[in-house]
């Protein structure tokens, strides 16, 4: 009897708790629910209200990325100054697959990113095209000239992109490795970048690294470039010249003598990121590579290297120099059907320009969209004055993985004379049986 | 009359729960397997393209294919995971059902160990086999064979014709456990009467496997077959696991990498041809049934009652 009158006791204190719990909850929340709802009243001073237009942006970045992050404070501050909403949604790398199904199917999008060559060639017809938009607003005094002669390139020069987180490459060295081996001024030639090699390797360091793959990719594409230009090496992926021009061979030789003579570290070309952590560990000078791999770098070993930059160097004879390079940005594209492109337009142009950019390029070292911020990350700055000087820009791996059909064993002759496994000779002959 | 009552009211009752999935799968699976043929016959660059932009070009998507040399070289990389991917994991999986069904203790603790790498996601596993296992620096396979001071020790598992096979051990290693349950549910059906009048004949328990077992596993081994070849036609992610951050490589690519490169284009290769992708997908399907067609002639089924 004792015992259920306890029971009855328990249940009652439970319910009676319960009871209270439920109407704190509903009490919070109906002041949480009347502050949010009074604060445009009460804060109309820096909030906008709600026009009651969203925009759909069908974002690259996955939301826990460091641009994504940037992003949506810009959104975020757009829709507090303008009353407009930006819907957006983190689709990652895949929106370069999935976005034209979309808007074939009618899928209601207004802004998409991606790499600016994917939306102004792929994509273009996707795309709406804001020449006129980007002239009324003088955005294009703050674009990277190169970027936009290249995307205008593709549409009879109507620029359907905003390009924006530009990148460049080179090689990033250390510079306290190249101070310990004596080196005072960074090559131009490949033969001064042989001698660098050499001062380093007797330093005691490795002095290059890199990864299978896009790394080698890039060592023998620069080479190529740096011999025939990027319509050169067009030439031999797009009609299969490489038994024809001796070129190749030369740029076959260079490369292979940078491995036969011990200037690449024991472990390269390794799997990816494998190469380029040397560099993190201390154990190697340089890499090349695009201008994100300092982040990377730092965001896989934690280490903390003072950067040094220098382009591709030049060779004898060759046709291009040290003005020429790999460059390239991603981009925004304003959607063709949209019903808000002028309202699209003015966000992208708060996330290129100005505070966002900056904040953004800070956020993952990367290089500033807009030419007024002159400021660049530490990381990445060595690679500035090089950047505005470049008049020519090359394709990504200077077209070598242009075509579809043959660029595995383009791969695989690189790998193979990489490892060295082939020489030169070897190497032109396997892609002559192409 | 009753009957006939209840039977047209039977048929109702059918009209009215299969219409839904009925129109479901025209939907669903049978307009897009009608679509991707068609496409395969016409020159669309993207897959969502407009019917009204197609170009129809007959079977010039079929001949073009068919003298792709990195087309065919995937096929043979296809090739060579089913045969030689498919005796080891059938070996090792009835190896493991035949000694598992042998009234071993802690059978069932076993039977999940071998069977968890069916629950961890491909990508999961890859990345564990590149980074844990395979890495030439720091890798169980490098340390292991420097411990002994063994020049193997300094093979890179991860480049050159060392990539296929690695990627080969990688993915036999995930797939045992899953034709391991298929044949443990076929041994353990068969009738212990048979093992025991073999017993007293003095049969071993190998002649008792190769006499008994094996033979009346024919339908489960028809089974195995059958999934081995669908999973290996369709294999994609340990390829891409294998070639990244590249798009594809030479030693490790397959059809359907192919067909998805060629579909939405690369980061180096903007290029897409829709219709050759569907080309390949149709490619694979005939493939698909070609195989199940040939184990069904090949195999016969289980001639003694059980």
């Amino acid at each position: 009897m004792k015992t259920s009158k306890l029971l009855k006791v328990v249940c009652g204190v439970c319910a009676a708790s319960m009871m209270l719990t439920a109407c704190g909850g509903a009490a919070s929340s109906t002041s949480s629910t009347t502050n949010s709802e009074s604060t445009p009243a009460t804060d109309s001073t820096s909030q906008t209200e709600s026009t009651g237009k969203t925009l759909t942006y069908w974002s690259m970045w996955n939301s826990t990325e460091g641009q994504a992050k940037v992003i949506q404070e810009a959104a975020d501050a757009y829709e507090a100054a303008t009353g407009i909403k930006i819907n957006i949604e983190w689709k990652g790398r895949d929106v370069k697959n999935l976005i034209a199904p979309a808007l074939d199917a009618g899928e209601k999008i207004d802004i998409f990113d991606q790499d600016y060559v994917f939306i102004s060639n792929t994509a273009s017809k996707y795309a709406a095209d804001v020449t006129d938009m980007v002239e009324e607003a003088g955005l294009e005094e703050h674009m990277l000239p190169v970027l936009v002669e290249t995307a205008k390139s593709y549409n009879d020069g109507a620029l359907k992109v905003i390009p924006y987180q530009p990148y460049t490459s080179g090689v990033w060295y250390n510079k306290a490795m190249f101070e310990d081996a004596g080196i005072e001024k960074v090559p131009e030639t490949f033969t001064e970048l042989l001698d660098v090699c050499a001062k380093l390797k007797e330093s005691g360091v490795n002095p290059m690294a890199c990864d299978q793959g896009d790394g080698t990719a890039l060592l023998m594409g620069y080479q190529l470039a740096r011999y025939l230009g990027q319509d050169g090496v067009l030439d031999l992926v797009n009609n299969a010249k490489w038994g024809e021009v001796e070129e190749v061979k030369k740029a076959a030789e260079d490369i292979h003598s940078l491995f036969a003579n011990g200037y690449m570290s024991e472990y390269s070309p390794s799997n990816y990121p494998d190469g380029q952590n040397e560099l993190g560990y201390g154990e190697t000078a340089m890499v090349l590579q695009a201008s994100w791999v300092p982040n990377e770098i730092t965001q896989n070993t934690g280490a903390e290297i003072d950067w040094g930059f220098f382009p591709w160097p030049a060779v004898e004879g060759g046709v291009d120099g040290i003005e020429a390079g790999m460059v390239g940005a991603q981009g925004y594209a304003i959607v063709e059907t949209s019903e808000y492109k002028q309202e699209a337009f003015d966000f992208i142009q708060t996330v290129v320009t100005g505070e966002n950019d900056l904040k953004m390029a800070q956020a993952v070292s990367s290089i500033p969209a807009d030419t007024a911020n002159t400021e660049w990350p530490l990381a990445v700055s060595g690679a500035e004055p090089y950047f505005k000087e470049m008049t020519i820009s090359y394709l990504w791996a200077v077209g070598l993985q242009e075509n579809g059909n043959y660029k595995d064993y383009i791969q695989e002759a690189i790998n193979q004379l990489c490892k060295q496994e082939i020489d030169a000779t070897g190497f032109v002959d396997s892609l002559s049986g192409l | 009359m009753k009957g006939v009552f209840h039977l047209k009211k039977d048929k109702k009752m059918i009209v009215c729960f299969l219409t839904p999935a009925v129109l479901m799968f025209f939907i669903i699976f049978l307009y897009p397997v009608v679509r991707t043929i068609a496409m395969s016959f016409f020159r669309v660059e993207g897959v969502s393209d407009a019917v009204s932009t197609w170009e129809f070009i007959g079977i010039e998507n079929y001949v073009t294919l068919l003298q792709t040399p990195i087309f065919l070289d995937s096929m043979k990389n296809m090739l060579k995971i089913w045969f030689f991917g498919g005796i080891v994991v059938i070996l090792i999986s009835l190896l493991f059902a035949a000694i598992l069904t042998n009234g071993l203790y802690g059978k069932t603790f076993y039977k999940t160990v071998i069977y968890i790498p069916n629950i961890i996601n491909a990508v999961a596993m890859a990345t564990m086999w590149i980074t844990a296992i395979f890495n030439k620096r720091f890798g169980f396979l490098h340390n292991f064979f420097d411990f002994f001071g063994s020049d193997l020790a300094k093979v890179d598992y991860m480049s050159g014709s060392a990539k296929f096979w690695s990627l080969l051990a990688a993915f036999c290693f995930g797939s045992v456990g899953y034709y391991m349950l298929i044949f443990m549910g076929g041994i353990e059906r068969l009738p212990l009467d048979m093992y025991e009048a073999a017993t007293i004949d003095g049969a071993s328990k190998t002649k008792q496997f190769t006499r008994i077992t094996l033979p009346l596993l024919r339908g489960v081994m028809k089974t195995c077959l059958t999934f081995w070849s669908i999973g290996v036609v369709g294999f994609f992610v340990w390829s891409q696991m294998w070639s990244a951050p590249l798009a594809s490589e030479l030693s490790t690519t397959t059809p359907f990498v192919y067909m998805y490169n060629i579909t939405f284009g690369t980061q180096g290769n903007t290029f897409r041809n829709a219709a050759m992708g569907a080309t390949v997908g149709v490619l694979m399907a005939l493939t698909v049934l070609v195989v199940f067609f040939l184990i069904n002639l090949l195999i016969k089924d289980d001639d003694v009652e059980v």
